[in-house]
């Protein structure tokens, strides 16, 4: 005959059941969070801080989470809903745009060719865009968010999603192809003792 | 200009990204790819933006969050589970800590108890109501009766008496005889107030309490004419007097100075009192 499980047991064993659906759901992308959080803060120690809380969050919330959908995009909205929240807190953006006096200057920019880009190149340039504008090309170029997704974690229409990444691209090749005629000639000479 | 539904080399260009995203519909995708097919140049760029943005994704993920952090952040999410309960027990703490620093502090000021000082100004506030031969009584009542703890467990009467030595033990069973039912003797000792000495018999029945009490009389002191003579079977003139709670009754040998001070009514003070003047009388001669 079986015991009936107290109450707390039955509390118990969801807890524990939650919390290996959790292990599995969520814990594979804490690379992925990292990564875009360091992006978004721009120091391993904020990046850090804000994907601990980030999970924090998302355990606690963890049976507001509809089984079956994106896990991964859930995980980001609340990871940009923290960094959101640190950028407040810490003031550490310009608040001013300066996307469109970038803009500006990028409307005939040559393509940059990838074989004269260096990484810290490439990195440099992405870290030089605005904050939105940097989290869109992280979401969709990096994390291969579909438009909806990205949309739905930054908290905003489809349409602004689309026009920041148009944005950004541009200004990212104007900054790649500055950069890569400024370092190119470093660049051959090390090709050349490479090979 | 192309034919219809087919695009130009800008046409094509601004769609090369949207295509990396895999966001154009089925009908552009297909459009795009007959322009691509036929056009060397908008392949390139295509091709060339893909492998820009491989280098992204590529430079992006070799970022790499510390060792320990999946351990951490699995720490974290334990300690959050029971993150509720640690924060009341911290709070629990931090009032525990408040109320013992806020309770010594407390204690320390009076706020709990009567210090010295506010018996002292209790004692000062009551006994000026009262005739100046009547505070005698009634300020060492309070200052060494009222204000005093007493211990559950009774020394005998005997035990009291001896206390008080020889000369005054007969007081004690004088007091025990006549207090009213369910009082007891607690307390006869000798004691001192404002440079007076007293000898001070204490009976007690739970909350209630009353003092004889015996003191020298010093030259000129004398219950005056003005106080409420109750005169007494032995012909001694008693005297009465109450204050708040208190209720003195008195009389004077030649010698000394007697008192009852008790929380019983004034009447039933002065006839306690009255009862065992003529013992008294005779104890103290």
């Amino acid at each position: 005959m079986a015991k009936p499980v107290p109450a707390a047991g039955k509390r118990f064993f969801a807890k524990a059941n939650a919390r290996a659906e959790f292990e599995a759901e969520a814990m594979p992308h804490l690379d992925d969070l990292f990564r875009t959080a360091l992006r978004m803060t721009g120091d391993r120690a904020r990046a850090d801080d804000a994907v601990q809380e980030t999970y924090l969050q998302a355990w606690k919330s963890f049976d507001t989470f509809e089984k079956g959908t994106n896990c991964r995009a859930w995980l980001f909205r609340i990871l940009f809903y923290t960094v959101h929240h640190q950028r407040r807190k810490l003031f550490r953006f310009p608040v001013a745009d300066t996307a469109e006096e970038m803009l500006e200057s990028t409307l005939a920019a040559p393509e940059p060719i990838a074989e004269e880009l260096r990484d810290e190149q490439i990195l440099g340039a992405l870290d030089s865009l605005p904050p939105d504008y940097r989290a869109a090309v992280v979401l969709v170029d990096v994390e291969e968010f579909a438009y909806k997704d990205a949309a739905e974690i930054m908290g905003v229409p489809i349409g602004t999603v689309m026009s920041r990444l148009s944005r950004a691209r541009r200004m990212l090749r104007a900054q790649l192809a500055e950069a890569a005629k400024s370092y190119g000639i470093g660049n051959t000479a090390r090709k050349g003792e490479a090979s | 200009m192309t034919a219809a539904g087919e695009l130009n080399c800008a046409q094509a260009l601004a769609r090369l990204d949207t295509r990396l995203d895999g966001e154009l519909t089925e009908t552009e995708a297909a459009t795009l790819a007959r322009h691509l097919e036929n056009c060397a140049t908008c392949s390139a760029v295509l091709a060339n933006r893909m492998a820009v943005r491989e280098r992204l994704r590529k430079v992006v993920r070799s970022a790499q969050p510390a060792p320990g952090m999946a351990v951490r952040v699995r720490s974290g999410i334990s300690a959050g589970n029971g993150r509720n309960g640690a924060r009341w027990g911290f709070l629990a703490a931090a009032a525990l800590v408040l109320l013992t620093v806020g309770g010594y502090n407390s204690w320390k000021n009076g706020h709990f108890r009567m210090t010295p000082e506010s018996r002292l100004s209790y004692i000062a506030s009551i006994v000026p109501e009262v005739a100046p031969i009547m505070r005698v009584g009634l300020q060492q009542h309070v200052h060494c009766a009222v204000f005093r703890s007493y211990s559950a467990q009774n020394e005998t009467v005997a035990q009291l008496a001896g206390s008080l030595g020889p000369q005054f033990a007969a007081l004690v069973p004088v007091l025990q005889a006549r207090v009213p039912a369910g009082f007891q003797v607690v307390l006869a000792h000798r004691c001192n107030f404002n440079g007076r000495q007293y000898i001070h018999v204490v009976a007690r029945r739970k909350s209630e309490l009353i003092s004889l009490l015996i003191t020298q009389r010093s030259g000129g002191e004398a219950f005056e004419s003005d106080l409420r003579a109750v005169a007494s079977e032995a012909g001694t003139p008693v005297y009465s007097s109450g204050i708040k709670r208190f209720s003195i009754a008195g009389f004077e040998t030649s010698r000394y100075l007697v008192y009852l001070v008790s929380d019983l009514s004034q009447t039933e003070n002065a006839t306690v009192f009255e009862a065992m003047t003529p013992a008294l009388r005779t104890d103290l001669s």
